[in-house]
This record gives structure tokens, sequence and C-alpha cells, in this order.
């Protein structure tokens, strides 16, 4: 296992640099991993206490972000499988140092989108907004991998996703000890054995 | 379960994976005490370091490799194997850092190893098919590699054997180029798979789909029952370790059964360096092991060794074992050890959706797909190369509850995504036979060396120009099977014509000491016995003398089996 490595501030003055040259105004000054301190005055999104590893910009952007990939309807969000707390939780000794470094950009790199296409950072976007400037962006990245930024974001959308999948949440219906293999049955047959066997089966 | 008290043995066996499980469990129970060492470390059966009864989200880092791991190189080859990369059962698959190999920079080759008690038949695929007489007149009949010694009449009741004890699911299909055996009552296909194997039948009656063998109980078994074997639960978590013991494993059947005998020994974290040599005897009189420890060395005594390391591992103990009467490696008169490493290869195939079936689901995770045996023994009107392939592939079922892989598209759009088509789409993945060429070898590296100071193992290999045909061919072939079989949006898997074909990819690596009549032109004669030193033998991998295309482990197992018995009789009557 390795040690934790502290993100240098460098990225994030660059940030805020960023932020405030394309007409951002909100602060940061105290926010940071184990801090709850942030100056959201002007925020629209939700906003996320910092956690172990990420500081509150990044666990709200990152959440807001999560939510959206995932989607809301007749399943949990991403909020309800603790996907970025989660991904918090594990990053300090489960990423490597690049990493590391490059997801703590992505609010960064989602700000530059925003504030390219709708003249605003993204914390300040409201939901439509922030959706419509995610789905641009997440189009614009699978179009071209291989620009870092693009590259960091479809690097954590899989995360997300995999997190996601192999939630608890995300898998009420998973049978641990199927004790057989049926490969032709009707939908009803299906939903009864699973009724039986699931570990927490939600309907 | 490390035991030092006494060096000196009937037998050495070096390696615990599936071969040496099986010579040692047939020579303790032919009265033999027997020495197992095991390079790596010591491992229970159920283990504490299985993973099996873990849900996902219980899963270390959700089974997610830790991503450092990959930022500092560590398991470079194995992160190719994505399926297999796995961080709930990682601990069963070394790292090629802390055991590095070489190859050619432009020659990757991919050497995947498992250094524990039980070695790689914790993690096998578990598919078990008999080889055919075809299989075994391949190299007499187009001139290629070493012409096998042994055919199939020579090793059906060791088949027979093997089955009887490991348990062998499957049905009695009748097929020529794929021998029947003993076999326990077979996993069922899914709908969408019947559907095609029945419409294959039709179309295509040359090329039958059958559900594939494997060696995880389906029902009670009662050879399987003495060592708390039990059926297989439909869990798909084999590679994390069972602690049911349902798939067959040296750690949950032949090291058990050997033990019971009373004339078992193991010692792990013992790397064999090399096979002692007695020039005046002109016999082997041990092996030479480092502990993996505190590197110090200890010298163990055997009437008889078998190397069962894993192809290449016994390969490399060979030519490391060279000395002044061997300069070239021990038991290599014939120039030939290191010479025609073969691996299974694929990289095409086909995927397409089965209409029709979208109320029909599956339960439970079965542990194999379905089979399609080579079919192209003989050469087809539109084959421009030799031997055949088949294919392994299943229907897999789409999951509608979930977002799907990652690909462009955010909420209501990515699910939607992965709702699209028909509920079962059906994927082939070819599995061809490679020729046996004299000059893809395994040789000791020149200057690099490992911790202990052993030289490396070199490899350097590829697929030709045949494999490359045959892969092209195989992709056409899968699109047909498909399509015959009644699947629509039939999506070819083919790659550029001239990509690399590199070895190691299906684990099947195979060959370097190879079989045969000949002193000459071979290693080991028809019962795995080296030609040049009598109480030495090979009985993995390594020997064989062609690579066939289905899975070869139940060879192997056939062949350990023999030759220990064989062993065992020429000790017995004094003739070693």
């Amino acid at each position: 296992m390795n040690d934790p490595v502290e993100i240098p501030p460098s990225s994030r003055r660059g940030f805020l640099g960023l932020c405030l040259a394309g007409g951002g105004s909100f602060g940061l000054a105290a926010c940071g991993p184990g801090e709850v301190v942030c100056e959201i005055g002007n925020w629209a999104l939700p906003v996320k206490p910092a956690g172990v590893f990420f500081d509150c910009l990044q666990m709200s952007v990152m959440s807001d972000a999560a939510n959206l990939i995932v989607g809301e309807g007749e399943w949990p969000t991403a909020d309800d499988a603790q996907v970025v707390t989660y991904l918090d939780q594990i990053f300090g000794e489960w990423a490597g140092p690049d990493l590391k470094m490059r997801m703590s950009r992505l609010p960064e790199h989602l700000d530059n989108f925003a504030v390219q296409q709708q003249g605003r950072a993204y914390v300040q976007l409201d939901q439509e907004m922030r959706s419509e400037t995610l789905s641009r962006y997440d189009a614009a990245a699978f179009a071209d991998r291989k620009d870092e930024a693009n590259a960091t974001y479809i690097e954590f959308k899989s995360l997300v996703l995999k997190i996601y999948n192999t939630s608890a949440e995300a898998n009420r219906d998973f049978v641990l000890v199927p004790g057989e293999y049926i490969g032709n049955l009707s939908a009803s047959e299906h939903l009864e054995l699973v009724r039986a066997k699931a570990l927490d089966f939600a309907g | 379960m490390s035991a030092q008290a006494d060096t000196d043995f009937d037998a050495i066996v070096v390696g615990s994976g599936i071969t040496g499980g099986w010579v040692a469990k047939e020579l303790c129970e032919r009265g033999l005490k027997v020495l197992v060492l095991e390079r790596g470390r010591n491992l229970d059966h159920p283990s504490a370091e299985y993973t099996d009864f873990e849900a996902p989200w219980e899963l270390e880092y959700r089974g997610m490799v830790p991503d450092y791991l990959a930022e500092n190189d560590r398991y470079e080859m194995l992160r190719r194997k994505r399926h297999i990369y796995r961080n709930e059962h990682r601990q069963f698959f070394v790292d090629d850092a802390e055991h590095p190999y070489s190859f050619p920079e432009d020659r990757p080759f991919m050497w995947t190893r498992g250094y524990q008690l039980g070695g790689r038949s914790l993690t096998w695929a578990r598919q078990c098919y008999r080889w055919s007489q075809k299989d075994f007149d391949a190299n007499r009949k187009d001139g290629h590699g070493s012409p096998w010694p042994i055919g199939y009449e020579d090793l059906a009741p060791w088949y027979s054997k093997v089955e009887a004890f490991a348990g062998i699911s499957g049905n009695a299909d009748g097929i020529d180029s794929l021998p029947d055996g003993e076999f326990l009552k077979p996993w069922g296909m899914s709908a969408a798979e019947d559907q095609i194997a029945a419409n294959l039948r039709k179309e295509r009656p040359d090329r039958p789909m059958i559900i594939g063998r494997c060696a995880n109980l389906t029902e009670d078994h009662e050879p399987s029952n003495a060592f708390g074997r039990g059926v297989c639960q439909a869990r798909s978590r084999c590679s994390s370790g069972c602690a049911y013991g349902a798939y067959f494993s040296s750690l949950s059947a032949t090291l058990p059964a050997a033990r019971l005998t009373g004339n078992l020994t193991v010692v792990t974290d013992a790397t064999v360096e090399s096979v002692v040599y007695d020039a005046k005897q002109r016999k082997v009189t041990g092996v030479r092991a480092i502990q993996s420890v505190d590197g110090s060395r200890e010298t163990y005594s055997g009437k008889i060794v078998f190397l069962n390391a894993g192809s290449l591992n016994s390969v490399h103990l060979l030519m490391n074992s060279q000395g002044a009467q061997h300069p070239s490696g021990l038991a290599n008169s014939s120039g030939m050890l290191g010479a025609y490493i073969m691996d299974h290869f694929g990289g095409s195939g086909a995927s397409g959706d089965v209409p029709g079936l979208d109320d029909r689901y599956a339960f439970g995770r079965r542990p194999v797909g379905i089979y399609v045996p080579n079919y192209r023994h003989e050469q087809l009107g539109d084959a421009d190369f030799l031997r055949g392939f088949g294919f392994q592939g299943s229907a897999q079922q789409r999951k509608n509850e979930k977002p799907g892989a990652n690909g462009p598209g955010i909420g209501e759009e990515l699910r939607q995504k992965g709702q699209k088509g028909p509920r079962w789409r059906m994927s082939l993945f070819m599995y061809g036979e490679m020729l046996p060429y004299e000059d893809n070898r395994a040789s000791l590296h020149k200057t690099k060396t490992d911790k202990f100071g052993i030289p490396l193992l070199h490899m350097d290999c590829e697929g030709r120009d045949n494999e490359k045909k045959m892969r092209a061919q195989g992709a056409k072939d899968a699109v047909d099977l498909l399509t015959a079989g009644g699947c629509v949006n039939v999506r070819e898997i083919a790659p550029e014509p001239d990509a690399f074909v590199m070895l190691g990819e299906r684990t099947h690596e195979m060959g370097g000491a190879c079989m045969g009549a000949d002193p000459r032109s071979s290693v080991v004669n028809g019962m795995c016995q080296t030609h040049d030193i009598a109480n030495l033998f090979v009985s993995d991998g390594a020997v064989m003398a062609s690579c066939g295309t289905a899975n070869p482990s139940l060879t192997y197992m056939a062949l350990s089996a023999r030759a220990a018995h064989h062993a065992a009789d020429l000790l017995q009557e004094g003739k070693l």
C-alpha cells in the first residue's frame, strides 16, 4: 500500500485563478480535506462536506456529476449508492500519485468547459444547465479521449459506474449463492427464484 | 504447512499445481514417500485468502485493483487480461515485477503464473476435453514438430481415471474429434444457446455447438466426498477460491488425497534452482532449493524427480541445471530443450443478437460456456493454412437495470444504450492450434538474473503467417456460425491481418521439453521420462508435442497420472 499523497496547492490556485478570470467569484480559502468550511454563497449545486481525500469543492462537483451520470428514475441515485463518498474513502490508499493529481483537477476541467459554454463556473449553474453542460462535456470527452482533461473525466466516469454497479443499492436482487443454473425461465419463474434467494430483494 | 524434518524421499515433485498434485497423489498411493516442493506460500483449503463469499459491495475496493500498482508498472502483463485482473483474486497471480522474465521488445510474451500451494489449479478455467487421435496425428500428418509417440488409445484409460476422480460434467456428444468421457450431469444451455445449437444442427451439421465440459461438480460425487468437496453453487466466483471445493484443484482434491496416505511431505516457499545430477550414476539424485524466507539453500534427495513446475518453469529449471556434462541444460542432448513453445491463440470471433427470446431468462451464474470443437482437422476448401480451430463463448443477457459500460452519454441516455436490442447476445471466440515452430524458444537470459541470481527466462515466440491466416478465417467462420444459428446484427471481431499474435494470452503455454520417440529430436519419451536420464520425469505442459485446440489440462492430468505409475513400476522393478 502506498502513502497518501498531498495534492500540491498549485492546482487549486490555478483553478481559482481560472474561475476568477472567467467571471466566477466563489471562494475556497478554508476548504480542504477534513474541513467543511466553503464559501458557497453563490453555488447553485448541492454542497457536500469535505471528505477524507477530496475537499468540499471536489466532493460537491464530483457528487453532482456522478448523480447526473447515473441519472434519476426508478433506481437508486449515485448519492443513494454513496458513490463519491466511497471513492473519497478509498482514494487516498487506492489511487496512485498521478491519478490523484488528475482527479483532483476534475472540477477545474469541468469549470473550464462551463465557462467556455455557459459563461459561468460549473458550481454556479442551475441543475438544468449543469446537466446540459455535463452532457456536452461527456460527448466532447469521448470524441477526443487523448486530451488529458477528457481522459480524466472518462476515468472518473468509469469509476463512478464501477462503484455504482457494485453497490448494495444497485444490486438489491443480487443472489450470492444461486445454488443452480437454469437457462430458460419465464419472467415470473425467474422473479420467483430471485425473490426467494436474493440477499435484499427490492421487488 | 512447511516441513523440513526429512530430506531423503522416494520421489521429489517440483510444483504443486494441477500436474504436480496428480503425480503426488498417484505416487503416494503407490506407497512412495513423496516430497512436493512449492515455490509459493502455503494455502489451506478452504483458505482465509478466498473471497468467494463476499458480495460485490463487500470486496476490498469493490474488486478494483489498486491504481497505484499500475502506476508503478506492477502486474504489467496481467493488466492486459482485463477479465482476470481483479483485486479479489490478485493474490493468486504473480506480479511480473516480483518475478520478472524477459522477451524482445517487439515480441511480447504473456506469462500468467500462480505461486502458491496449488499453483494455477486455483484459477484455471476448468474446461476439460479429451484430445482425439486426430490431435495426436497432427505433427506426423503435416511434418511440423516432433511426432507424438503416443495416441488416444494410450491415454484413454488415464483420461477415464482422472475424470472419475476430478468430477467432470458434460454430455456424451458422440463427436469424433472430441471423445466422450466419464461425465457427471452436464450444465444446461441458456434458451439462446439452445436455439442457436438447434439451428446449427440443421444448418451446419459438421460444426456442432455443445455445452462445455468442466471440472465443477454438478452432482454428488462419491470420490470427492472424502475431501469435503460439494456441488457447485453456480456463483461463478471460481478464481476467488471456492470454499465448497466444488471445482477441482490440487488444493481441494489431489493433495488432500495424497495426504491421506501418510506418505506426503509438502515444503512451501522453496524455489528449486536446479536438479542435482550424478555423472557417475547418470542419474539425478535430488534438487537444490532456495528458501524464500532467508535465501538459504537446501538439497533434497530422491530416487526419482518429477518436474511439474508449469511448462516454462520446468524448462527453465532444466536449463538452469546445466553442468560440465550438459552445458546447454539437463536432459538436452537433442538440443530441443526450450524449442517448440506453443499456445492457443485467438483474437477473432463474432457476436450477434439472438431474436425471439426477450421473454426468456436465466438464473444463476454458470461456470462454463459453450464449445464448438475443432471441425477443421481435415483441410477444407477455404483453408489457406494448416491445422484448425474451435470456438468458445456464451450467450449473455443484457442488464437493463443498470447503466451500461463506460461509453458516451449520461443519465437516461446512458441507460437507454444498455437496453437497445434483444435481450440475448451471443459471442464466439476462436481457439486456434498453432504450429510447433522449433525457433519459438525459451532460453536463459545472458545477463539478467532474478533476486536469487538465477538467469531470467527469456521468451522469444510469436504466431506466424499460418496463425494469421487461420485467425482471419476464424472471424469469417464465427460470423457464419452465428448467422446460420439465427443471430442478427452479427458483428465480426477481426484484428488487422498482420497484427502480432502474442503467445500466452490463453494461459495454455506448452512445449519446450517435447515428447517424441526419437531422442535426437525430443526431450522426453512417451512416458514423460527424459531420454537422457532415466529417473528424471517431466509431466506438465512442457512435454506437449503439439497444442491441439482443446483446453489441455485434462491431457496434462492424464499424462501425469500415467507417468507416475510408470515411474513407480520402474522403481519397484529396480530399473531406476
